[in-house]
């Protein structure tokens, strides 16, 4: 009994830790890819910080997964096939332009804003400490986004046409942030992780209001697109191919 | 390769206008720790101010040890060298103008940063300069900065934990923990 926890309920955290973890990493992968084609030397090296820090979010996750089951994060990472991955579609999106990876990174802090800090008040004692140190990155990285976003809505006719473009694209995939794996209303139960639904209006408002206020047409439906998290789009595989390529090479190598 | 000063002077302003793609260059200067002055670390281009202090935060406190950030439009700093100085003594400018608050920069040897010295309420930037170069004569410093204080942008108290907390406890941004030194001697001693 780790942590106090039932075998089920702990098979229950280890997959939504897992999700987690695939989320940063998985962002963090598409973000790194401006690494050498960012607009401008310093926004370069801004962007792969903020990737940096992502990938140390799902460094985070992955150990606390591993302080559960005893499964080696570098195994999880570098020897799942793609379909074993838990992360959700809206980060696997190829990186497309500067507007729609900003974008992109701005709904996803955003998420992160709200979700972190409902997660810090969980029971989970692991996760609710790491949601605390986090968190306060994760405002610098929403505040670096934002400037972005903003920026660009109010920018040129171009900047603010590819805004709208990466908004009317991105949208349809949001609520997957929200949407709750098989059992997971159980540890919602016993307030071992946050209620998901009942955070999906709050975030919603919140990015409604910021993108109406700078002129973007935010669609007025909620996706009814239903996706699970072991669906994912063709583009995937490809990233997990590169992802992984160097590391088995020659598995079992120290480094 | 960036045009000189004298090949812009022989330039129309469309064209400079036309090749430079740059944006705007802004001074940093950054505080390392409480009762440190704050040093000039370098420069970053940014769309405007407040992208140019997160551009700061990015490019120059990757690595821990930071309280405080400014960033100051280049244009709006006033650089002389000692140098400059000698061959061309700033003057001492009497109009009626009122009173600004400035922020004076000096750099006492080539070893030492050019570090913030204090404030001087003065009619014009040069008029600081020069007060302050009357100030501080012995030994003659290398380098002097003078800024308006109503240029420079400076980050918040309340923006600390999430700006440079963050940095103190990535132990890969700490140089320590890469034995590079280590390695160089094995590899020299082989």
């Amino acid at each position: 009994m780790k942590f106090g926890l039932s075998e089920d309920r702990r098979q229950l955290i280890a997959g939504r830790l897992l999700e987690m973890a695939d989320d940063e990493l998985i962002v963090s992968h598409r973000n790194s890819e401006w690494t050498g084609h960012a607009p401008i030397l310093e926004e370069d090296i801004a962007f792969a910080n903020i990737a940096q820090d992502e990938m140390g979010h799902a460094v985070t996750w992955y150990n606390a997964l591993s302080s559960l089951t005893g499964q080696d994060p570098d195994q999880l990472v570098f020897f799942r096939a793609p379909s074993e991955y838990r992360n959700i579609q809206l980060v696997e999106l190829p990186k497309g332009d500067w507007a729609f990876s900003m974008l992109r990174q701005f709904l996803f802090d955003k998420w992160e804003a709200t979700h972190l800090e409902a997660l810090e008040q969980c029971s989970f004692q692991p996760a609710a400490e790491a949601a605390c140190k986090i968190r306060h990155e994760e405002k610098y990285h929403l505040r670096h986004t934002r400037a972005w976003v903003r920026r660009l809505a109010l920018g040129t006719e171009e900047s603010k046409t590819r805004m709208q473009r990466a908004l009317d694209l991105l949208w349809p995939y949001c609520p997957q942030l929200y949407e709750r794996s098989p059992g997971f209303h159980l540890l919602v139960d016993e307030s071992l992780m946050p209620n998901l639904p009942r955070l999906a209006p709050v975030w919603e408002e919140s990015v409604r209001s910021e993108l109406t206020e700078i002129g973007l047409r935010v669609p007025d439906y909620r996706s009814s697109l239903k996706l699970s998290r072991d669906m994912h789009t063709e583009y995937l595989p490809k990233l997990i191919e590169e992802l992984q390529q160097v590391a088995r090479l020659e598995p079992g190598v120290r480094w | 390769m960036p045009l000189s000063r004298g090949e812009r002077k022989l330039l129309p302003p469309w064209f400079i206008s036309m090749t430079d793609t740059q944006w705007p260059r802004f001074e940093v200067f950054l505080t390392e720790d409480e009762g440190k002055p704050a040093a000039h670390v370098g420069s970053v281009h940014a769309s405007d101010p407040e992208i140019a202090l997160l551009n700061a935060r990015d490019v120059f406190v990757r690595r821990p040890q930071c309280r405080d950030l400014w960033v100051a439009p280049a244009g709006r700093v006033l650089f002389r060298t000692a140098e400059e100085l000698r061959s061309q003594p700033v003057p001492e400018e009497s109009n009626d103008k009122t009173e600004n608050l400035y922020l004076v920069f000096c750099k006492r040897s080539h070893r030492e940063p050019l570090v913030f010295i204090g404030y001087r309420a003065a009619r014009s930037e040069k008029a600081a300069l020069a007060d302050a170069v009357q100030e501080i004569s012995l030994p003659e410093p290398t380098l002097w900065a003078v800024v308006s204080d109503q240029a420079v942008i400076r980050s918040q108290a309340q923006e600390r934990a999430s700006f440079f907390t963050p940095a103190e406890t990535k132990d890969y941004k700490q140089h320590v923990r890469y034995p590079v030194a280590r390695l160089i001697k094995e590899i020299q001693g082989k």
